[in-house]
């Protein structure tokens, strides 16, 4: 037989330890946290690598030379590793070259990138998904 | 049971504890800040990519998201944390960093590469590789493959940014790759021992394309120390242009302030350290003669030294601020003199110097009263230079229309008929409310009028006007008198506001103000719109009334009058052309004189050459 006051206590005292618990997990809880993997922050890591490239004129070597693996060993260099992308470039009328790293997974998130002509190539149009892997 | 019930409170502790020790709990407390910390870190951000760093491209008049300028943000690694905050506008302490976006840096005492990729392997190549100024110390050249490795090269057809052949411009690689297709050329600004060696291969005609030039230099951590509270973290890829680095020699506190103002890094030299500007006078990329530093003894001696000619020669740029150039010796090196005209009017024609091109109308009498620099044929070259005065449109810093050497202010003013002596003419009257009426009334002047209670609009005074001057204005005070005559409405709103349609559209307020009572009189107000006119075409100017009335009896009456719009410029003139591969400009106007921030914008950006740009990485804690 139980002693039925000792039911109550244990209880209370189980109730009190978990409130105890939470509270103190709660309050001391003390990890920073990083952004987490939300589709803004993944457009954010696509578009950055993308105006990077452009910006620093690796995108101008790549379409004016036509070597595209000499882009893809760049923008892997830029984006993190745990970033699964697919690139695919356009000229006006046609796919002129497609990069990838992955396999497509969770979230997707599409990035457009218009690159206007200059005297060396007309325009060219940038496809880029990006995941998280 | 009691065992029952220990072992039960024995699994929740055991279950709890491991909650905390793995973090599960976290989102208790961290996501109620978390969407908080989030917004401060984008604000920063967004603050630091998008204004406080940005870089502006004059040529373009715009600011490119996400590429930064590297003086600015040495200049915030120097600056005050807390006014920075405040600045910023946040409340959390924060700190951020910034380093290089690199990976495999297989020499960290070097401070610049380059990729190179070849298609194929195995093959012997010959690639043209080129140095920005003051990069690539002629014995500083490492060429590694993938792994690190050094891979022997032989250089050949080396041009120089220096006489002294110290400074790499352009060079031409011939190495065998191995193994591998990619590989790294690494160079640095000092001299280390030569690695080029002399292998006399046979290339083929393998395909070789060189990237761009990477920078291994860190900014480090600006901000708050770092105090253990919990913490958001955010990282994001950014670019950054290169300082160029200018010199200028005093002349002028007033340039140097403008320099410093246009956000140019500038190293300031005098008589006393002139010769160690010449001594190295090819690390810069534009060297500036202050307005008469050139005069200067000194200065005028060691600017006549072979360096500063070689310097153009190879691809400098030398821009010079001055007038009266009695004393200007040196400039004769350039094959540059003076044309000394007098009186007020001058014919620029028929001379056999080649400066003024078309389409300046050589038989046009230019009024002057100053002395311009020309330049003449000088040995067996033939220096052209040619003339551009300042122009207000950015895409114009090439457009020649209109050329004087007169620096006499001179004074236009824009509005019509502001006084309102008999009427209204030359002004419209819009209006949001019918209730709202507007007109020319005794003894001059314009008004507004609300006189029905209980309503709420606009009346709008408007006048559109040309500007079509193509110099650079000095100023352009917009003055305005107004009247509320009549005021019976309380706990009504009323706002009258000046604004200025720009000709692409926009509308720039250029005073507000709101008013409770009758102003007892006449309120005048000059504002100085100056910046407002970098462009040409229809402005608009519009004085605005937005009424208000309360419960009957109610009014409002706002009279406008004596409306003025008065610019002023100094029309000046500079001359620009090239010398070998390198830039010289002249202005014989000089800026301290007329304090022509624009002429120095000018110049001194056409002088500059493109810096380069690389990518970074920052990274922003906020807590």
């Amino acid at each position: 037989m139980v002693d039925r006051h000792g039911f109550i206590y244990v209880y209370e005292a189980i109730i009190a330890s978990v409130v105890l618990l939470i509270f103190s997990a709660a309050l001391f809880q003390l990890v920073p946290f990083q952004s987490t993997s939300h589709p803004i922050n993944l457009k954010n890591e696509g578009y950055d690598v993308v105006r990077c490239l452009d910006y620093e004129g690796t995108l101008d070597i790549a379409i004016y030379s036509g070597k595209w693996d000499f882009l893809k060993i760049r923008m892997e260099q830029l984006l993190p590793e745990y970033v699964g992308y697919k690139l695919t470039i356009y000229n006006e009328s046609d796919v002129i070259a497609s990069l990838s790293r992955g396999n497509k997974s969770g979230d997707v998130v599409v990035i457009n990138y218009l690159k206007a002509s200059n005297s060396n190539y007309s325009s060219i149009l940038l496809c880029m998904e990006v995941w998280h892997e | 049971m009691d065992f029952m019930v220990a072992c039960a409170f024995f699994m929740v502790t055991i279950i709890f504890l491991t909650m905390i020790i793995f973090n599960y709990l976290a989102p208790l407390k961290s996501q109620s800040e978390s969407s908080e910390f989030a917004s401060e870190i984008y604000r920063i951000e967004g603050i630091l990519t998008k204004s406080m760093l940005s870089y502006y491209d004059r040529y373009k008049g715009e600011i490119f998201e996400g590429l930064l300028d590297e003086s600015k943000i040495e200049n915030l690694y120097y600056s005050n944390y807390s006014e920075i905050k405040n600045k910023i506008g946040i409340k959390d302490d924060f700190r951020i960093s910034i380093s290089p976006a690199i990976t495999n840096w297989h020499f960290p005492n070097f401070k610049y590469r380059k990729m190179i990729v070849v298609n194929v392997s195995n093959v012997n190549v010959s690639v043209c590789i080129s140095f920005p100024r003051g990069h690539a110390h002629a014995d500083s050249l490492r060429l590694v493959n993938f792994s690190g490795n050094l891979i022997p090269f032989e250089l050949k057809n080396s041009t120089y940014w220096d006489d002294n052949k110290t400074w790499l411009k352009t060079c031409t690689l011939e190495f065998s790759t191995g193994d591998g297709r990619y590989l790294f050329l690494y160079y640095n600004g000092s001299a280390t021992h030569p690695a080029n060696s002399t292998l006399n291969l046979s290339v083929s005609n393998a395909s070789v394309v060189v990237g761009i030039e990477e920078r291994y230099l860190s900014f480090g951590v600006y901000g708050a120390k770092y105090s253990g509270k919990e913490k958001a973290v955010d990282e994001r890829l950014i670019t950054l242009r290169e300082s160029p680095r200018i010199a200028y020699i005093s002349g002028s506190n007033i340039e140097y302030s403008i320099l410093n103002e246009l956000g140019y890094k500038v190293d300031f030299y005098t008589d006393k350290n002139i010769s160690d500007l010449v001594d190295n006078i090819f690390l810069f990329d534009a060297v500036i003669v202050g307005s008469e530093a050139g005069r200067n003894l000194v200065i005028n001696s060691n600017l006549s030294r072979k360096e500063v000619l070689d310097y153009v020669n190879l691809g400098g740029s030398l821009l010079i601020f001055g007038q009266n150039i009695g004393g200007y010796g040196w400039m004769r090196n350039f094959g540059i003199v003076e044309w000394n005209v007098s009186g007020l009017n001058q014919t620029v024609h028929n001379f056999s110097l080649k400066i003024l091109r078309s389409p300046n109308d050589l038989g046009l009498v230019y009024p002057s009263n100053d002395s311009i620099y020309l330049s003449s044929s000088y040995g067996n070259s033939s220096y052209t230079f040619y003339s551009v005065p300042k122009v207000i449109n950015r895409t114009l810093y090439r457009k020649i229309d209109k050329i004087t050497v007169n620096r006499t202010r001179i004074n236009e003013s824009l509005i019509k008929n502001g006084d309102f002596d008999s009427n209204a003419d030359f002004w419209d009257f819009t209006n949001t409310s019918p209730y709202i009426e507007g007109d020319w009334e005794l003894p001059g002047h314009i008004y507004v009028d609300l006189s029905t209670s209980n309503r709420e609009g606009e009346g709008i005074w408007v006048q559109t006007f040309e500007y079509t001057n193509t110099t650079l204005i000095n100023e352009a005070n917009l003055s305005f008198c107004y009247n509320v005559s009549v005021w019976n409405s309380p706990g009504s709103s009323n706002i009258l506001s000046v604004n200025l349609t720009l000709p692409n559209g926009t509308d720039a307020k250029i005073w507000e103000e709101s008013i409770a009572s009758t102003t007892g009189g006449w309120i005048c107000i000059t504002k100085d719109v100056s910046k407002e006119f970098s462009e040409i075409g229809n402005y608009k100017i519009k004085l605005i009334s937005h009424l208000s009335t309360s419960n009957a009896p109610s009014e409002v009456k706002v009279q406008w009058d004596n409306i003025s719009l008065n610019v002023s410029y100094n029309p000046t003139i500079w001359l620009e052309g090239n010398i070998g591969e390198g830039k010289v400009s002249i202005t014989g106007d000089e800026p301290t004189y007329s304090r022509h921030k624009k002429l120095i914008e000018n110049m001194v950006e056409w002088g500059l050459p493109k810096k380069s740009i690389y990518t970074y990485k920052m990274v922003v804690e906020v807590w």
